[in-house]
């Protein structure tokens, strides 16, 4: 061979060529396409793909919960889901930092409007601080939940998906944290900012929901943690204190609020996107799943039912004014059939 | 209206979110294996006091990471009309061929690693801020694969930058071996080794004194991409100051010296396998400012001692040691041979190297030619003589157990070519230097299970045991044959030599 042919540059591809189907990569499939080198096996056929020796924790944390999970495909099937919105991480910070802009824009409105946008009499303030603001401590919960799938998804597409929404979850987080400190400032001695981690751990509302975070959080095999958090917990909880919520602040004229809380919604639907999306293509990969995801389902619904139940005084006592909760949870478990439904799945009586 | 609120009023009641658990226990919710509280003397409550300096919010990351996006994106789509990079030379492809090979797949590995700490680290605040690292992490991912993607239409061996780590060459053999090693531990001793060793120790040399060459040699696209990268790492990588900060605070920092030194010496077995041959022999000569050793004194020696020195940690044991060596760069300049001498294990265009190299090679690491001057001029007689296939390797060589890179790297004064051995449960062990040697016999049940590419020839798990059953075995079988390494140069570079006339001080070592 005379090295003068450059052969690297005679003999090229059209894309790379770890990308095995028909079409044409996208920007998206080129970026997040099998990009994680410790999914599928080593050159010995011996799964998960790690150096270390495989008595490491991580090597048997994977054998267990992501090679070992419950639901049924193989490496390929997993890094065959797509993102239904093909995020990539730049096409994702442009989005958000346009939904964070929206926020603000809210706020320089009103305050060009001078509009009194902000409820504060006693009852309200004491609403927002016992039956809503602890609610930056289950959000952080998942956040812990979605980095968990991050990290144990047994593909790259769905982990990067997992990624984004932790960052979702930050991005509301930190909102209440601030909305805290606002009123904190505003209504000094209420307790703002203090108290709301004693309410999550002692108030009675939030005890169930207290109860289906930590219980999920240590739900390890990776697709009973994600039917569990994405396909159960988040469409009932998120519609609750979201959708839900964004009504009851704009009964109580807190208008400006409601449209934050909108603004975080669009997340939600989102994830919920993602979760059907995924709950669709696990079992277009092996009809079985559909059953395995039903029982997944089946278990997680009454803790995660319980927890968006037990907020009826949020509703019905704790605010000025006050919604029916019965037309509440009518509304939430009408849209949660429907996600159900549209995927052969069914609510548990 | 509710009054306004500066970030520092309300950044605390963010990140302050722990709680504790009531329905689940403690062990299970953070298991010791994965959160690494046990390993370390800090009470719980300890961890609570974890805090960085740069406090970042989502609202903020948003804005400032979509700018930076926008502003390499638009660079690179101006460069689409251009012929860059490959107008720049083959030399220069080298470098980036190298690093994209290398990099993105690692970049990607240490998402998993920052999204562990966002859900096991001990501490809320850190875990927020982990998450952040786990996003800039997937944006380095995405960066540096759709930069080459464009490249693989005109040259396929940018085609590794995906698939390197995918295949068993000997780069992803030792690069995983790094990486799996840091990432398969606890949070805390993770982020130890990635966040304070690999990230505030070693990221500035691959991201700053290569967007440094870059610059210099033109490549805007790579330089801006790889500059706006370390932007990111400086950021989380105060993770693990923060963490040596409370160990300090307990006075219990000998775990972590111990993963410092073994992780840092890791890293720069790897650099100067991967970055040192780039710096030193593929950027084109007239566009190298400062050698590998040189950026490796200002940017790593300093800036670490100077990070170290920040801390209660020491230096360190093999300190006085490794200045000696990075000054000669020797282990760099055995690897730059050996990549030439065994191109056809790796996706880049390995050159011969020139009178102007040379000339600078030995101004910068003045003996060079003394010690390594007479193996080039061997290749370069074969080249005069037409046997370009004599300076290609027909054999494989002994690696280290521990770097899996050559067991022998003939660094003459280190005593480096001294093949070191371990006995381990009837198995005999090979190492390169005392340090991987150190670091085996800690934990050997940790690697003894793992097998160096030479192991498994020796083992018969790569068949035929040929060479070419090697290269196969590597990912750059007959199928693959055009990606393989080949010597742009060859064979006009060997006339350069014709009348070279080596000065008789040289001794001229038979030491390969």
């Amino acid at each position: 061979m005379s090295e003068n042919d450059y052969p690297m540059k005679e003999q090229t591809y059209r894309t790379y060529s770890t990308w095995d189907e028909r079409r044409v990569p996208t920007t998206y499939d080129i970026a997040t396409r099998r990009t994680n080198f410790d999914i599928g096996e080593n050159y010995a056929g011996e799964a998960p793909r790690l150096s270390m020796s495989s008595d490491t924790t991580l090597s048997q944390w994977y054998s267990e919960y992501r090679e070992g999970s419950v639901i049924k495909g193989n490496p390929k099937d997993f890094e065959s889901w797509r993102d239904p919105r093909e995020l990539t991480y730049e096409k994702y910070n442009d989005l958000m930092d346009e939904r964070e802009v929206g926020i603000e824009t809210l706020y320089e409105q009103a305050e060009v409007l001078e509009r009194g946008t902000e409820r504060d009499d006693d009852p309200w303030l004491e609403f927002q601080l016992e039956g809503f603001l602890p609610l930056r401590y289950p959000v952080h919960g998942l956040q812990m939940l979605a980095s968990y799938l991050t990290m144990v998804a047994p593909s790259t597409t769905i982990s990067t998906a997992m990624s984004f929404q932790a960052t979702d979850e930050i991005r509301r987080q930190e909102r209440l944290a601030r909305r805290a400190a606002q009123l904190e400032k505003a209504f000094p001695d209420k307790g703002f900012t203090e108290t709301e981690r004693e309410t999550w751990e002692n108030n009675e509302m939030w005890q169930p929901l207290r109860e289906a975070i930590e219980r999920l959080l240590v739900e390890y095999d990776w697709a009973r943690s994600f039917v569990g958090t994405n396909l159960v917990l988040k469409p009932l909880l998120d519609e609750l204190v979201l959708a839900q919520y964004s009504t009851l602040f704009d009964a109580n004229d807190s208008e400006l609020y409601a449209q934050v809380l909108e603004n975080f919604y669009l997340d939600a639907d989102r994830h919920c996107e993602v979760a059907a999306s995924v709950t669709e293509h696990l079992i277009q990969v092996d009809e079985e799943n559909r059953k395995i995801i039903q029982d997944i389902v089946d278990e997680w619904y009454p803790i995660c039912h319980r927890a968006v139940e037990a907020f009826e005084p949020a509703f019905e006592s704790m605010p000025p004014v006050t919604m029916s909760f019965e037309e509440v949870m009518a509304d939430i478990d009408s849209s949660y059939e429907s996600l159900l439904t549209a995927h052969g799945l069914s609510v548990p009586s | 209206m509710l009054p306004n609120v500066r970030r520092e009023e309300w950044y605390q009641t963010a990140t302050n979110t722990n709680w504790t658990p009531e329905y689940v226990d403690e062990e299970e919710l953070f298991p010791e294996g994965m959160s690494g509280k046990e390993q370390y003397d800090v009470p719980d409550d300890g961890w609570e006091e974890w805090e960085e300096t740069y406090k970042q919010t989502a609202r903020e990351y948003y804005e400032t990471q979509h700018e930076k996006d926008k502003s390499i994106y638009s660079v690179s789509s101006a460069m689409e009309q251009s012929d860059l990079p490959h107008s720049l030379g083959m030399g220069w492809e080298d470098v980036l061929k190298f690093h994209f090979a290398s990099v993105p797949l690692l970049e990607r590995a240490a998402v998993t690693s920052e999204s562990m700490y966002a859900r096991f680290a001990p501490d809320s605040a850190w875990r927020h801020m982990a998450h952040f690292g786990a996003m800039d992490e997937l944006r380095h991912a995405e960066l540096q694969l759709r930069i080459p993607h464009s490249f693989v239409k005109e040259d396929s061996q940018y085609d590794w930058s995906k698939k390197m780590y995918h295949t068993e060459d000997w780069v992803s053999v030792a690069g995983r071996h790094l990486f799996d090693d840091f990432k398969a531990a606890n949070a805390i001793d993770s982020a130890l080794q990635i966040t304070f060793a690999f990230e505030t120790g070693f990221t500035n040399m691959q991201f700053l004194a290569l967007a440094s060459d870059a610059a210099d040699t033109g490549d805007i696209e790579f330089a801006e991409a790889i500059s706006s990268i370390q932007t990111d790492e400086a950021r989380h990588a105060q993770q693990g100051t923060a963490i040596i900060e409370i160990l300090d605070k307990y006075d219990d920092l000998d775990r972590a010296q111990y993963l410092i030194d073994k992780s840092f010496w890791r890293c720069y077995k790897l650099f100067a396998a991967l970055t040192g041959p780039s710096m030193d022999y593929y950027t084109p000569v007239e566009d190298r400012e400062m050698s590998w050793g040189e950026f490796m004194e200002e940017w790593i020696v300093d800036q670490f001692l100077e990070n170290i020195e920040n801390t209660g940690l020491e230096k360190p044991w093999y300190w006085d040691d490794f200045l000696k060596t990075i000054r000669r760069a020797d282990t760099s300049h055995f690897m730059a041979g050996g990549h030439y001498h065994w191109r056809p294990t790796l996706p880049v265009a390995t050159p011969g190297v020139t009178e102007e190299d040379r000339e600078w090679l030995e101004e910068k690491y003045p003996g060079w030619e003394e010690r390594w001057g007479y193996k080039w001029d061997r290749h370069a007689e074969a080249m005069r003589n037409g046997n370009v296939e004599k300076t290609i390797a027909d054999d494989l060589i002994v690696l280290c157990d521990l770097c899996q890179l050559p067991a022998i790297d003939c660094d003459h004064v280190h005593d480096h070519n001294r093949l070191r051995t371990y006995e381990h449960n009837g198995e005999t062990y090979f190492f390169c230097s005392d340090q991987c040697q150190w670091i085996f016999e800690n934990e050997p049940e940790r690697y003894a299970d793992h097998k160096s590419i030479l192991r498994r020839f020796v083992d018969g798990d790569i068949e035929p045991q040929t060479l070419e059953g090697a290269l196969e075995h590597m990912g750059m079988g007959e199928e693959n044959a055009h990606e393989r390494g080949i010597d742009f140069r060859a064979p006009d570079w060997g006339d350069d030599w014709k009348d070279w006339n080596r000065s008789s001080s040289v001794t001229g070592k038979s030491d390969d």
